[in-house]
C-alpha cells in the first residue's frame, strides 16, 4: 500500500503540474485565478514530504502531509482539500473496501462541518458525495475503476449547472452558473489518481 | 502584468521583510514565523491581545495597523488567501499568558474556516481566546441577514476601537460586546471603477467597460448592486448613500465616523471630492461627521474604486477612535 500511496501522490502531482494553468483559467472565471497554482503548491509539498517520510507509517505520513498542505496552500482550499489527505491515512489493506468508504464518509463529514456546505452548493463535496454513493452501492467497486472515472467526470460537468452557495463564487453576478467549479475539477483529478493507484 | 517584483512566490516574504526593516522601531517578526508581525514592544500580559489573520495583497492592511493602540499581531497569508488555522494558532500562542485574546476575522469563507480552526486549537490548549466575526458590506446580503455579509472597510472601526480599549486594560468580554456593537452600528458600500491585476495569475480580477462602474463589488471582484454608467461624484454618492440610508435608521443629531477608503488606484483628489459630497449628504439630514479617515488603506492591488463606511457612534467609540496609535500606516 505504501507504494500505491507513493504512486497516487506522484501521479497527482504530475497531473496537476500539467493541468494547473487550465485550473487557473477556470478559476479566473469564478474566483481570483490562482486555484491551479495553489493546488500545485499543495501537491508539491505532498510529494516532497512523502518521499522524505518513508520511515513513518502511512497514517503518520498523511497527517504530516495534510498539515503542511494546509499551511502551504492557506485559504479555503488548503483547509478543505487537505482533509481527504489526512483521512486517507486510515487505509486498511486487510479491509480495503470498507476502509475506503470510511475515509470518504469521514472526509465528507469534516468538509461539511468546516466549510458549512452541503451537496449541490457547487463545491468539492459535489465530487466526494457521488463517489461515496457509488462505492456504497457497489461492494465490488475495486473492479469498476472505469465507472468511478465516469462518475468523476460527470460530477465535474454537473457543477456547471449549479449556483454557488458557498465561497467567493456565490457573490458573482451569475453565481458561477455555466462554469465548472475549479476545486471540483482538481479534486476529481486527485481522486482519479487515488483509485488508479489504490484499487 | 507590469509590477516591480522579483520571484512571484517570494512577493509576500519580500514585502514583509521590507516592511519590518522600514519600521523596526515599532514592529518585528515573531521568533517562530516570518508570517507573524508583532509590535516591537508588546503590551503587558494583564491586557487582552487583539490579532487578525488575513490574506495579503490588500496593503497596508493589516500589517500596517500593528502598533500600540491598535493590533497586537497580524498573521499574514499568501496573496488573497487566508493564513492556515495552524499558523493563526501559532500567532495566538504568543499571547498564551495574556488575560485574553481576541481573533478578529473578516467574513470571507477562507478566513472564517481557518479562524474557527485556530480558535478550536487554542481552546484545546486552554488559551482564553475568542473569535469576533466582522461584517459590514450591505451589498452582499439583505437587511435581516447581516451575519451573511462580507467584511469590508468598515471593519476598521472594530480594529481601532477595540485596539484602543484593550490598551487601557479592559476585559475581554467587554471588548467583545463593544466590538459587536460597533459592528452592528457600521454600514459599508463600495464601488469598483477599474480592476487591479492579480500578481499571481497576472490577470485582471474582473472586467468593467471604460464608461462603467460597479456598485457594491467586494474586495476581490464579488458582485453587488450591479453595473451602471459612470456619472458625477454627487450622483454616485447620492445613489450609494441612499442605499446605506435604506439599510440603517439614521436620525437627526447622530454623529457618524466616516471612512472613505480607496481601493488602490483612486487619487486623494477624488477621495476628498467624494468626502465633500458624503458630508453634504449627511448635513442635509443634520447628521454630523467626526474625525473621518480618508485614504487608501484596504486595497486590492491597483484597483480603482472606493468604499464609504459609516459608524453611527457614541461618545466612548469616538474617544477610542481618536486616541493615539503608533501603527505605521494608520493616520487619522
Amino acid at each position: 500500500m505504501r507504494n500505491a500511496y507513493k504512486n497516487w501522490i506522484l501521479n497527482s502531482y504530475n497531473k496537476i503540474h500539467s493541468d494547473y494553468v487550465e485550473l487557473d483559467k477556470l478559476d479566473q472565471l469564478v474566483g481570483d485565478g490562482d486555484h491551479g497554482s495553489t493546488i500545485l503548491k499543495g501537491m508539491k509539498i505532498a510529494k516532497d514530504l512523502y518521499l522524505n517520510n518513508l520511515d513513518f507509517s502511512i497514517d503518520e505520513s498523511m497527517t504530516i502531509i495534510s498539515k503542511q498542505m494546509r499551511i502551504e496552500m492557506g485559504g479555503a482550499s488548503g483547509i478543505l482539500m487537505s482533509i481527504f489527505f489526512d483521512e486517507s491515512g486510515k487505509i486498511d489493506e486487510t479491509n480495503l473496501n470498507l476502509s475506503i468508504i470510511d475515509i470518504f464518509e469521514k472526509s465528507i463529514d469534516k468538509i461539511m462541518r468546516r466549510g458549512k456546505a452541503r451537496a449541490g452548493d457547487k463545491s468539492i463535496l459535489d465530487i466526494y458525495i457521488p463517489v461515496l454513493d457509488f462505492l456504497k452501492k457497489n461492494s465490488d467497486f475495486q473492479f469498476k475503476k472505469n465507472e468511478i472515472n465516469k462518475i468523476l467526470s460527470l460530477s465535474i460537468d454537473k457543477t456547471k449547472e449549479m449556483e454557488a452557495k458557498v465561497g467567493r463564487a456565490k457573490f458573482l453576478e451569475n453565481k458561477g452558473l455555466g462554469f465548472i467549479d475549479p476545486g471540483a475539477k482538481s479534486t476529481a483529478i486527485i481522486l482519479q489518481e487515488y483509485f488508479e493507484s489504490v484499487l | 502584468m507590469k509590477k516591480i517584483i522579483n520571484n512571484k512566490d517570494q512577493i509576500v516574504n519580500d514585502m514583509l521583510s521590507g516592511y519590518i526593516k522600514a519600521n523596526s522601531d515599532r514592529v518585528k517578526f515573531s521568533q517562530n514565523s516570518k508570517r507573524i508581525i508583532l509590535r516591537s514592544h508588546s503590551k503587558s500580559v494583564d491586557k487582552t491581545a487583539i490579532l487578525i489573520g488575513n490574506g495579503s495583497g490588500h496593503e497596508p492592511i493589516a500589517m500596517g495597523w500593528v502598533g500600540e493602540g491598535l493590533l497586537d499581531a497580524n498573521v499574514v497569508g499568501d496573496i488573497f488567501a487566508a493564513p492556515s488555522g495552524d499558523l493563526i494558532f501559532e500567532g495566538i500562542k504568543i499571547f498564551k499568558k495574556n488575560s485574553g485574546c481576541i481573533l478578529l476575522i473578516s467574513n470571507h469563507a477562507g478566513d472564517v474556516m481557518n479562524g474557527e480552526m485556530a480558535i478550536e486549537l487554542a481552546n484545546e490548549d486552554n488559551i482564553n481566546a475568542d473569535l469576533l466575526l466582522m461584517y459590514d458590506d450591505i451589498a452582499s446580503a439583505p437587511r435581516g441577514s447581516e451575519d451573511q455579509r462580507r467584511g469590508g472597510a468598515g471593519t476598521t472601526f472594530i480594529y481601532k476601537i477595540l485596539g484602543a480599549l484593550s490598551e487601557v486594560g479592559e476585559e475581554k468580554d467587554t471588548l467583545l460586546s463593544l466590538g459587536k456593537l460597533v459592528r452592528d452600528q457600521t454600514r459599508t458600500l463600495s464601488i469598483a471603477i477599474d480592476s487591479g491585476t492579480s500578481p499571481i495569475s497576472g490577470e485582471k480580477l474582473f472586467h468593467l467597460d471604460d464608461d462603467e462602474v460597479f456598485i457594491g463589488m467586494g474586495v476581490h471582484g464579488e458582485s453587488g448592486y450591479g453595473r451602471q454608467k459612470i456619472s458625477s461624484s454627487k450622483e454616485i454618492i447620492k445613489f450609494m448613500m441612499d442605499k446605506i440610508f435604506d439599510d440603517f435608521n439614521y436620525k437627526q443629531g447622530d454623529i457618524v465616523i466616516p471612512f472613505i477608503n480607496g481601493s488602490g488606484a483612486t487619487t486623494l483628489m477624488e477621495l476628498l471630492v467624494i468626502y465633500n459630497d458624503v458630508e453634504e449628504y449627511l448635513a442635509q439630514y443634520r447628521i454630523k461627521c467626526f474625525k473621518p479617515l480618508i485614504n487608501e488603506y484596504i486595497t486590492t492591488q491597483e484597483s480603482a474604486g472606493f468604499s464609504i463606511s459609516l459608524l453611527n457612534s457614541n461618545e466612548q467609540m469616538r474617544n477610542l477612535w481618536a486616541s493615539p496609535s503608533s501603527a505605521p500606516y494608520f493616520h487619522l
